[in-house]
């Protein structure tokens, strides 16, 4: 699109508002919590792409807009606000694309980079295993060398989108080196999800709802150019990335639209208990401010990434406390009532909030780590 | 409360929360054909006549195999309101659910002969139940308790979050089976009613609870991470601390109120169980939830049978916010300190 390249985010944030109020009017998608989850619309990410939302920061010579890290996050967290349907493009322009640009040939950056900006090319995040979840470190998925690359066997499991995403960004083990650490061997796969021996099997979440997936990958081939960075390194680059994961507006913008909902309804205005939310949204949002621009310095703000997702994770959790508080009303995802239907929706899938990207206990022994003396 | 029931309960449940409508059914049938589901009835009104002790035991046994089926409504609730008013089930077998917030209620007409008009949002069990048992109002100190087909009512289906049917009813003119007065103004009548519906979810609540408890405590010891079992992990610990408790003082909640001998429409035992119960069902199910990771939020899992019933439990019948505002009130409105009004017996 023409002309943003000049616009300031005051501005951005009116125009991304304008297209959103136009796809409501226009009923391409119903205002929803967690949207960024469970609202896949390829056609929907295409429509940001055609404007420039996708691929925000990355060089114009791969598809990008050369936009600021603040740029972006205006964008995302007026999507988010709005409860659009944002999943098919999300994780490769969060994760992937920043990794590619950091560790990938220029080959590979060709090849994906641009089909992703388009909001043509969707990739999940292939990190855990059965026995695999917060001890990422212990995964068993092996790529083997075969005459051009690999052949990759194991099991990913809670791979969100997998069914619908054209790529798995995969950490496998490729080697086992004696006597080092146990991060040590680990590396990134890009692994082509039509590709032979790749089966794809649904696991629906609680509310019935597909986006979780098992990926059971049996002798897959996987050629030489699949390996993102270098082979050994895949424990330092993922971990390179979580704070861009972690520290985003997702991370406490999942139950906003349940809160908007709450705050447009003149019954419950005045509440102190709302005024506690604004309070600490207000918060939040200057927290992830804060790593956003860290990591436009290229830093890697780890800590305080694990301590946005913590602090916001609550967050989304506590707008639930307070909306059942205040409204006094019975979820029902059924209700012609748009409050107790988004409230069924939080409620449902708030227990997602507290686990995906790493777990708050977790999140919590990385701030400890980081707060004491060294 | 009386325990002996409950084993007997749990061979015709066992232990499985059911996995479909008709699954329900059967196991509604079962329940209903030895005696269960009216055993908080007395027997000279068709029911099968146990003490309220008894009848909070065979809830909390069926809760305890997951949502899914009336058994609160029938038993306690139902046993209530026709005892109130000395009202007699409509037929052997049939299944009776009460009304507890007609939005409308009026009967033209008298006695079994009435005609009954009807509005009452989100009646757990209506499009379930053969019956429904419907308090009227008649005059300042009476009310009235009818019973009625519910072929009868118009029925918009909704759902809690645990896919039980909780459904807008109504009717326009309809004829009555039965009816009876309630030596009681209406007003109490739907207190008393209220209050009975708020023990009957706290019992399933704590019940469901303890179950989650049970669940967590075993996955924890069988998951490892890191090399070793989340047990030994401190934070994981600390957290089954507070699961624990958060069962430990439902059951304690419950105990409490089944306890004491205040009519349901006095309230107070009915607030403390279901303000308490309300408040361990959000704290308990969050915990189990966490410390069961991703494995917990899949559809096959049976953790969200139980956790799914205690978000929708917790808000049925009075939330913790309600239940705790009458609280705070009745402890304002008592004439005697505090310490006097918490320490005094009825
Ligand atoms: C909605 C959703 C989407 C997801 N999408 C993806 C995806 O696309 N791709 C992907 O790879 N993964 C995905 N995941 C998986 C997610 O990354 C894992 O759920 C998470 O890492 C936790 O692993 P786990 O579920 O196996 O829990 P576990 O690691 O088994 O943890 C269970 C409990 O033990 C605690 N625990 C574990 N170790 C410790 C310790 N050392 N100290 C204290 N407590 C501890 C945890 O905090 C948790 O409470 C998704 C998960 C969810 C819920």
């Amino acid at each position: 699109m023409s002309g943003l390249g000049i616009v300031l985010p005051g501005s951005l944030r009116a125009a991304v508002r304008e297209f959103l109020a136009e796809q409501l009017s226009a009923g391409s998608f119903e205002p929803r919590c967690d949207s960024w989850l469970s609202g896949f619309s390829p056609q929907f990410s295409r429509a940001l792409a055609a404007r420039g939302w996708v691929a925000m920061t990355w060089p114009r010579e791969y598809g990008g807009h050369e936009r600021s890290e603040l740029e972006r996050l205006t964008v995302n967290e007026e999507l988010l606000a709005a409860g659009a349907p944002v999943a098919a493009h999300w994780f490769a322009d969060r994760q992937v694309g920043p990794g590619l640009l950091r560790h990938g040939t220029p080959g590979q950056r060709a090849r994906f980079l641009p089909a992703i900006a388009r909001g043509e090319c969707f990739f999940a995040i292939g990190m855990s295993e059965p026995d695999t979840g917060s001890d990422l470190a212990s995964v068993r998925t092996t790529a083997t060398r075969a005459d051009a690359g690999w052949r990759v066997t194991g099991t990913k499991l809670w791979t969100s989108h997998a069914h619908r995403s054209h790529y798995l960004l995969a950490l496998v083990r490729t080697s086992h080196p004696a006597g080092a650490a146990r991060h040590a061997g680990l590396s990134q796969l890009i692994i082509d999800l039509n590709a032979p021996g790749v089966h794809v099997r649904p696991v629906p979440f609680l509310d019935g709802e597909h986006h979780f997936n098992e990926v059971v990958l049996d002798d897959v081939p996987v050629s030489e150019d699949a390996l993102l960075g270098r082979e050994g390194e895949g424990w330092a680059q993922v971990t390179g990335e979580l704070a861009h994961e972690r520290s985003g507006p997702e991370r406490f913008l999942s139950t906003f639209p349940l809160l908007a909902e709450l705050a447009r309804q003149q019954s419950h205005r005045g509440q102190p208990e709302l005024g506690a939310l604004l309070a600490e949204l207000a918060t939040l949002r200057q927290l992830s401010r804060q790593v956003a621009e860290r990591l436009q310095a290229g830093e890697a703000p780890t800590a305080e990434a694990a301590l946005v997702k913590d602090l916001g994770t609550r967050f989304e959790n506590r707008v639930i406390d307070v909306t059942r508080r205040v409204a006094g009303i019975e979820p029902d995802p059924l209700s012609a009532e748009p409050l107790a239907r988004l409230l069924a929706d939080a409620v449902l899938h708030a227990p997602a909030f507290t686990l995906r990207g790493g777990t708050s206990e977790i999140m919590r022994g990385i701030v400890a780590r980081a707060v004491l003396p060294r | 409360m009386t325990t002996e029931l409950g084993p007997a309960v749990m061979e015709i449940t066992g232990t499985e929360p059911v996995s479909s409508e008709d699954q329900a059914r059967e196991r509604y049938q079962r329940l209903a054909a030895n005696g269960w589901a009216t055993v908080g009835i007395p027997s000279h009104l068709g029911g099968s006549g146990g003490s309220m002790a008894d009848a909070a035991a065979v809830v909390a046994a069926v809760a305890a195999s997951g949502p899914g089926i009336p058994i609160g409504e029938t038993a306690i609730i139902a046993g209530w309101l026709l005892a109130a008013a000395g009202l007699a089930l409509p037929e052997a077998g049939c299944c009776a659910v009460p009304v507890l917030r007609p939005a409308e209620a009026a009967l033209t007409g008298t006695g079994n002969g009435g005609l009954l008009t009807l509005r009452a949002p989100r009646v757990a069990w209506a499009s379930w139940a053969s019956h429904l048992i419907v308090p009227v109002p008649l005059d300042e100190n009476r009310a009235l308790v009818v019973t009625l087909e519910n072929a009868h009512a118009v029925i918009r289906h909704g759902v809690n979050l645990a896919g039980e049917s909780r459904d807008d009813v109504e009717t326009a003119g309809v004829p009555v089976q039965a009816a009876a007065t309630a030596d009681m103004p209406f007003k109490d009548l739907l207190a008393g009613l209220h209050a009975a519906g708020a023990l009957a979810r706290s019992i399933q609540i704590a019940a469901a609870l303890r179950r989650v408890t049970g669940m967590t405590a075993r996955y924890c010891t069988q998951r490892s991470q890191f090399g070793r079992p989340l047990t030994a992990f401190q934070a994981v610990q600390q957290q089954l601390a507070e699961l624990a408790a958060e069962s430990a003082a439902a059951d304690a909640a419950v105990t409490f109120a089944l306890g004491r001998r205040d009519a349901f429409h006095g309230q107070v035992s009915a607030a403390v169980a279901k303000a308490r119960t309300s408040q361990a069902a959000g704290a308990g199910a969050r915990i189990a939830h966490q410390l069961h990771g991703a494995i917990g939020v899949t559809q096959e899992h049976p953790l969200p049978r139980y956790t799914r019933a205690l978000w929708a439990w917790r808000d049925e019948y009075g939330s913790e916010t309600s239940w705790s505002r009458l609280l705070a009130e009745r402890a304002a409105d008592a004439d005697e300190p505090l310490w006097e009004w918490v320490t005094a017996d009825e």
